[in-house]
């Protein structure tokens, strides 16, 4: 039984620099993996991710590492991933997030979503990033929502 | 606390009208995932760091040393205005210059380069730049040592800047316990130490590691829909 939300289009800023934190990064050419360990923040504008682990994969397909087409595949986020942006946030246990087809899946034993006062509980969050249509699945167990009246908007 | 039924939840009527507020929450959302697509350039800019300090560290074996003048002072051997050239990476040429080099004679392996200014091969075709204060090469060890800053900048924008270094020229491995701070025209990484080994296929930064992309190597994705 899953949760539909809707989470509305994603838009790029090309105007802000991204700021990544970690206590280590490792670049290991052979396995084209970039890895951030240690209380890894990654903050753009007001949108933060946290995490305790996020393993970048990229791949070189051919084209000369120097002249830059390595690009990512895929990035791995673990031990405790929190995604806050403006008044949502998003707690889970790991992520994937896959940049061919842009979904973003967070896994874990509860899977948070909160947005302003309302709370969605369950066990994987999908989000589409082009249509940025998001499903929280509860895996057999009982989604859990409590919803805050206050957000009802007015008839 | 009843829960409603799920499916007529979020997508029920009492949610038909966009109010101002899911608005500018839904913008506020927008910026959520943005950070993911911002990501796709962050491996061009790691690949790029790291490529270019693979090049220069790949392995230098002299094999020509210039001198213009050598004195004999005080046991020490000074040579004036050394030029020792070799070949890269590619079997590219380099040259290492420096002011002065002085060399004990009771210890002739070791070499105490002054004011060193080194034209290095970077495999991209690039040249790259190495300018230091001092450094101490060990000719049997095949080793570099740099116990004060030194930078390693190249045209397309690539610096480099070291408090301290030890290379191992044969094994191409680097080593610092002291801040540093590279940056390449899209990205920059800070960190307090770096070691890099086998030529540079592992680098790894250590200790209040921070990254910065800057937004110009943000392209969004052509064709995603925003």
């Amino acid at each position: 039984q899953t949760t539909e939300s809707r989470m509305s289009g994603l838009a790029l800023s090309g105007d802000e620099p991204i700021q990544i934190e970690s206590d280590l990064l490792k670049i290991n050419e052979e396995t084209s993996q970039a890895t951030f360990t240690g209380n890894v923040k990654v903050v753009q504008g007001d949108t933060v991710l946290q995490a305790g682990e996020m393993i970048v994969n990229y791949t070189n397909d051919g084209g000369s590492v120097s002249s830059g087409t390595a690009d990512i595949r895929e990035i791995e986020l673990y031990k405790k991933v929190l995604i806050r942006s403006g008044t949502q946030t998003a707690t889970a246990d790991a992520g994937n997030f896959n940049m061919a087809d842009e979904i973003l899946v967070l896994t874990g034993e509860k899977v948070v979503l909160t947005d302003a006062e309302n709370v969605f509980i369950g066990c994987k969050l999908t989000v589409q990033m082009k249509n940025g249509q998001a499903k929280l699945d509860s895996c057999g167990r009982r989604v859990m929502i409590q919803l805050d009246p206050k957000s009802r908007p007015k008839q | 606390m009843t829960t409603s039924s799920v499916s007529g939840m979020p997508n029920s009527g009492s949610y038909a009208g966009r109010s101002h507020a899911e608005y500018k929450r839904a913008l506020a959302h927008s910026r959520l995932v943005r950070l993911f697509k911002i990501l796709l350039p962050l491996s061009a800019a790691l690949v790029i760091l790291a490529f270019i300090l693979v090049s220069w560290v790949d392995g230098l074996v002299p094999e020509g040393v210039g001198i213009e003048s050598v004195v004999i002072r005080d046991g020490k051997l000074v040579m004036q205005n050394p030029v020792m050239s070799g070949e890269g990476p590619g079997a590219r040429p380099y040259t290492m210059r420096a002011a002065r080099a002085v060399q004990d004679l009771t210890s002739p392996d070791v070499i105490v380069l002054e004011e060193i200014l080194a034209d290095l091969p970077v495999s991209n075709g690039d040249q790259a730049v190495l300018n230091a204060v001092s450094g101490t090469y060990n000719r049997t060890a095949q080793t570099m040592m740099f116990d004060k800053p030194f930078t390693v900048t190249s045209e397309n924008g690539f610096s480099a800047e070291l408090q301290s270094a030890n290379i191992d020229l044969a094994s191409g491995g680097l080593s610092s316990d002291a801040p540093v701070s590279i940056s390449s025209g899209e990205a920059s990484v800070v960190a307090q130490s770096m070691q890099m080994t086998d030529k540079g296929r592992v680098i790894i930064f250590q200790d209040k590691v921070r990254m910065t992309i800057n937004p110009s190597a943000i392209k969004p994705t052509d064709g995603a829909k925003n």
